[in-house]
């Protein structure tokens, strides 16, 4: 059973700042050549101040962004009691309100929406919602990001 | 990117499809250290094992990642106003993924022209990994 006095609780702030190597980091590890993520140049070219992350960059806030104390999912689950080898990603969702490009500066907060139990044919499982909302230095919200964990038993 | 334009898309139409080169375990490698996602089941051999997988599986991101680079090398990433995923099922080394979409709804929403197309990706026998939606302005 699952700790449900995290549904809603604040937690520890997200704090992420862009920068061009990750960006080249990340596009590199999925080998996408878009220039648009790797070439500044080619991105000026565009019509672009810089280069321009690609779309599920935002997966890195939680995984770098987190404080020891544990903003990172995962963790967050294995102190709400899951066995993090049975942990398995549902879903990822992004709603954008613009490009992330390096200098942003990026706050974010993330909250345990719900966890509803279901029964699988392998037996229980808990659907834990997370929803993290992500601003830059200017108090803009630049993405939304919406993820379902699946925790087996 | 190739540009496409509101007024030339019919509602089913197929995306440009991707087909990646096959997963390998060096690929997990730097995409944990990229991601900064170190579950062990992505690339130690007995924590795959541990967790019932036999061996080390695929980040789901990375399978996410791959349908993304399909959507940008279709648009630009600044015309994508949603992108959502569900995890259908596991990949490993040495899967070949392909990703493809098309076209299922043009709308007007925000003084847009927007488009929703639904995506997923499969490996080299057919069996579905993601399968998710997005938005984009035109």
């Amino acid at each position: 059973m699952l700790d449900h006095s995290y549904i809603g609780k604040k937690l520890p702030l997200i704090r992420y700042q862009v920068d061009a190597s990750k960006i080249r980091e990340l596009a590199m590890a999925l080998g996408d050549d878009n220039s648009l993520f790797l070439d500044k140049e080619a991105t000026q070219a565009a019509g672009y101040p810089d280069i321009i992350a690609p779309l599920t960059f935002p997966t890195l806030f939680r995984f770098w962004g987190g404080t020891p104390a544990g903003a990172e999912t995962r963790a967050l689950l294995g102190e709400m009691g899951a066995d993090l080898l049975r942990v398995l990603h549902g879903e990822e969702e992004y709603e954008y309100f613009g490009t992330l490009s390096p200098g942003d500066d990026i706050t974010g907060e993330l909250e345990i929406v719900s966890i509803d139990r279901k029964e699988g044919s392998a037996g229980p499982m808990d659907m834990v919602r997370t929803r993290a909302t992500y601003r830059d230095q200017h108090g803009a919200v630049k993405v939304i990001a919406r993820a379902t964990m699946v925790v087996r038993w | 990117m190739t540009d496409p334009r509101f007024e030339d898309i019919t509602v089913g139409d197929a995306l440009p499809a991707l087909t990646k080169p096959p997963i390998t375990e060096i690929q997990l490698v730097r995409y944990s250290g990229a991601s900064g996602d170190f579950n062990p089941i992505h690339t130690v051999h007995q924590a795959g094992v541990d967790s019932g997988n036999g061996g080390v599986i695929t980040h789901g991101m990375v399978i996410m990642g791959f349908v993304g680079q399909m959507i940008t090398d279709w648009v630009r990433p600044d015309q994508v106003r949603r992108f959502g995923v569900r995890f259908t099922g596991i990949s490993r080394p040495g899967d070949e993924i392909t990703v493809s979409g098309k076209v299922v709804e043009k709308y007007e929403a925000d003084g847009e022209q927007r488009v929703r197309c639904e995506v997923e990706a499969v490996d080299q026998t057919g069996h579905r990994k993601v399968k998710g939606e997005f938005v984009a302005a035109l």
